[in-house]
């Protein structure tokens, strides 16, 4: 059985941002190009160390995400219009509030999870407002990105539980969410890879849970896993994800069903999902492994056979100032 | 780990090493060195191009100056044809191109400029071939070459000047609709719109269409006797208005970033101006009473946002933008049968000149808020277009005869 730990807690906007990809040939990066022998010297032993220092750094930690401009500055304006929304609906101020996420869902790139958040945000503005046509619209896209969402509007207002809860029922017919159930996700701290992640879900409230799954998904795919789990005391299911192959991120939630099919409670979202970091076997040392080795190599023999050619006097060609820098052309 | 595999370890690494090493050495590279206008919302599209596209990149037009390499690596070519494209929505605003060397043992360098108003020489008139029965000319880069491709309508199926033949019949707006930095165009067949070359197909068929930055994205325009159609590329399809279009051009015409549209019919002008739930009539934008069959939205006055030329039965008459999307009227010409409006800068003064496509097709050189100052004639013509045939970053005049010649025009 897996040792309780909390898991990380889904908050709403705080997802994966996409690291944009050039439409360039992939390229090696090259060294700056230097004038003298003395130049050329100090920039292929900059380069080597470099490159040892980052193979000692990748033995330790996973890489920390590359620069993401464009979709981080259009995810950090999503999340101003956000913030401002949410802070203005906690001042009561309605209006205000729709207006700031009628922003949000304006802005180009809005992620799904954002879409999710304002919609219900406008949602639960109009039921205040008693914009009802309004509302039911705004609840009809929340559905429409997630029919069993379950909504979180701050001040717990029944009467905004009452109207969604209502609209569910005509528009989501295997939903029968019950806020009395609540599903607790036990995962490890992380996951290591090759190896499989045991999952506990424990199950509070009325015991109307007949079945639970969990779905499972490294961060860089789209599809889900189902994982059915076992029933392994009352209260509580078991089951293993499978062994992720990579290091990265594993999304993970879990969702209970009655004995008729129906969704009755959830841990963690499709949008808003469980993330399970993934980390290399931790139980090989670092200088029995054959990559670090090879790193080694690599930096040995690049800096010498480097100090050769810059010795001999060979040209490199400057690294460009528009990405990707440099460009290798294929071979036709 | 034994001593023998970590051995055996090394070794490999010593020979990625050598090749890593050696690879850095000696290169033939083509360095570009790029000036772009910062135009605000618009992108620039960079493209390498040697018998085949071998690369592309967008970049936001502010952030595109500067210096890029192009390795060699181990291609024997020893030139490399690069094109830039300054692009806002699905139109093209600037451009310019180049062909580069690789240095023989080194870098050598191409320059290229990118502006809206850049300095070139004119093509001297130059036939470029013949499509007997053709009844329509679009340009349009779809190989990413630099070079404007040109498209013709035929009643026997739409083709690229000396082509085969494709099932469509019409040419009707060109753009990139697939966000790959390369030219798409929209024909017609019998069951729809598709974007060529790729043959993706957009919507039911109509008799004009228009690409046109929605602000989240590319949006469609469609205009027939049916109406006028709007929606996003990837969207569901909306009536605008159920007045019979003839004619139907996109362009920003108040400076927000976002395509307005503007539609002409026997029943009149309407302008829809775009905005965060697509685009919304202005009421009273047009001048009163104005209708037409053919219209063209080109920057007469070079205040940089596009006036308004309309052709009815009679005349031409063209309305100057004030730079909010309303227009006011200006000027009008006598010309009968005019089958087609066209910008195109003959003089060289960075600013739209009208090209009248009737039975004495002339050219109006627009001057200062939008006075015609002079006009020249080309001679009976079934249509022009303005496209860059030689890739050097200037539009030339092309025309297209009643004999089905086609050729470039120099005064």
């Amino acid at each position: 059985m897996p040792v309780p730990v909390p898991v990380p807690v889904p908050v709403h906007g705080a997802v994966p941002v996409p690291v944009p990809v050039h439409g360039a040939v992939p390229t090696p990066a090259a060294p700056v190009p230097a004038r003298t022998l003395a130049r050329r010297l100090g920039a292929y032993l900059t380069f080597a160390a470099a490159l040892f220092a980052s193979t000692l750094t990748f033995a330790q930690e996973p890489a920390a995400e590359g620069p993401a401009d464009a979709p981080v500055s259009a995810s950090r304006e999503v999340e101003r219009h956000l913030e401002d929304g949410r802070r203005l609906y906690r001042e009561l101020d309605f209006p205000g509030s729709v207006d700031a996420m009628r922003r949000a869902l304006n802005v180009p790139g809005v992620s799904a999870a954002q879409r999710l958040e304002a919609w219900e945000y406008l949602g639960a503005a109009y039921v205040v407002l008693d914009r009802e046509a309004e509302a039911e619209a705004a609840f009809r896209e929340v559905f429409a990105l997630d029919p069993y969402h379950r909504v979180r509007e701050p001040s717990g207002s029944p009467k905004i539980e009452r109207f969604v809860e209502a609209l569910r029922r005509q528009v989501v017919s295997d939903a029968a969410l019950d806020p009395e159930v609540e599903l607790r996700a036990l995962l490890p701290a992380a996951a290591r890879v090759d190896r499989p992640v045991p999952l506990r879900v424990e199950v509070e409230g009325p015991p109307s849970v007949a079945s639970v799954e969990a779905r499972v998904r490294p961060d860089d795919e789209r599809e889900w896993r189902s994982v059915p789990l076992e029933r392994v005391e009352e209260g509580a299911f078991e089951g293993e994800l499978p062994a992720p192959a990579n290091r990265g991120n594993l999304e993970v939630y879990a969702e209970a069903r009655d004995a008729r099919g129906r969704v009755v409670s959830r841990a963690g979202e499709p949008l808003v999902p469980l993330v399970l970091p993934v980390r290399e076997r931790d139980d090989v040392p670092l200088r029995r492994r054959p990559w670090v080795w090879v790193a080694v190599g690599v930096v040995v023999v690049a800096a010498t056979v480097g100090i050769a050619v810059a010795a001999a006097g060979r040209e490199t060609a400057p690294n460009g100032t528009l990405p990707p820098g440099q460009v290798t052309l294929p071979l036709r | 780990m034994s001593w023998t595999r970590r051995r055996a370890s090394f070794g490999v690494a010593a020979w990625l090493g050598a090749l890593l090493a050696t690879g850095c050495g000696d290169e033939r590279a083509l360095v570009l060195r790029l000036e772009t206008e910062a135009v605000a919302e618009a992108s620039l599209c960079l493209t390498a191009f040697d018998q085949e596209l071998l690369f592309s990149e967008r970049y936001a037009a502010a952030d595109a100056t500067g210096t890029l390499t192009f390795l060699a690596g181990d291609r024997t070519d020893e030139t490399l044809r690069v094109a830039a494209r300054l692009r806002r929505g699905g139109r093209v605003l600037a451009q310019a191109a180049g062909e580069g060397r690789f240095g023989a043992g080194g870098s050598s360098e191409l320059r290229l400029r990118v502006a809206r108003c850049a300095e070139t020489t004119a093509l001297p008139e130059t036939p470029l071939g013949t499509s007997v029965g053709a009844t329509g000319l679009l340009a349009a880069d779809t190989d990413g070459d630099g070079r404007d491709e040109l498209w013709l309508s035929h009643p026997e199926g739409v083709r690229v000047l000396g082509g085969s033949a494709s099932s469509a019949t019409r040419v009707l707006g060109v753009g990139d609709s697939d966000d790959d930095c390369l030219d798409d165009v929209l024909v017609a067949d019998a069951t729809g719109l598709l974007a060529l070359p790729g043959g993706e197909r957009l919507t039911a068929s109509a008799e004009l269409a228009v690409l046109a930055d929605a602000g989240r994205g590319l949006g469609l325009a469609t205009g027939d006797a049916d109406g006028l159609r709007w929606g996003l590329l990837d969207g569901v399809m909306r009536s605008l208005t159920g007045q019979p279009v003839r004619d139907l051009a996109a362009a920003d015409l108040d400076g927000d970033g976002v395509d307005d549209l503007v539609a002409v019919g026997e029943g009149g002008v309407a302008v829809f101006l775009g905005g965060p739930a697509g685009p919304v009539a202005a009421v009273g934008a047009a001048p009163t009473g104005w209708a037409g069959q053919r219209l063209a939205l080109l920057d007469l006055d070079g205040d940089g946002v596009d006036d308004l030329a309309i052709a009815d039965e009679t005349r031409v008459r063209m309305a100057r933008n004030r730079g909010d999307g309303l227009f006011e009227a200006r000027d009008e010409l006598a010309i009968e049968g005019v089958r087609a409006l066209r910008a195109f800068d003959a003089d060289g003064d960075c600013r739209d000149d009208l090209v009248v496509v009737a039975d004495e097709t002339r050219i109006h050189l627009g001057g200062e808020d939008a006075r015609v100052t002079a006009g020249s004639s080309l001679g009976a013509l079934v249509d022009v277009v303005a496209a860059d045939v030689d890739g050097d970053g200037r539009r030339e005049l092309v025309l297209l005869d009643a004999e089905g010649q086609v050729r470039t025009w120099s005064e």
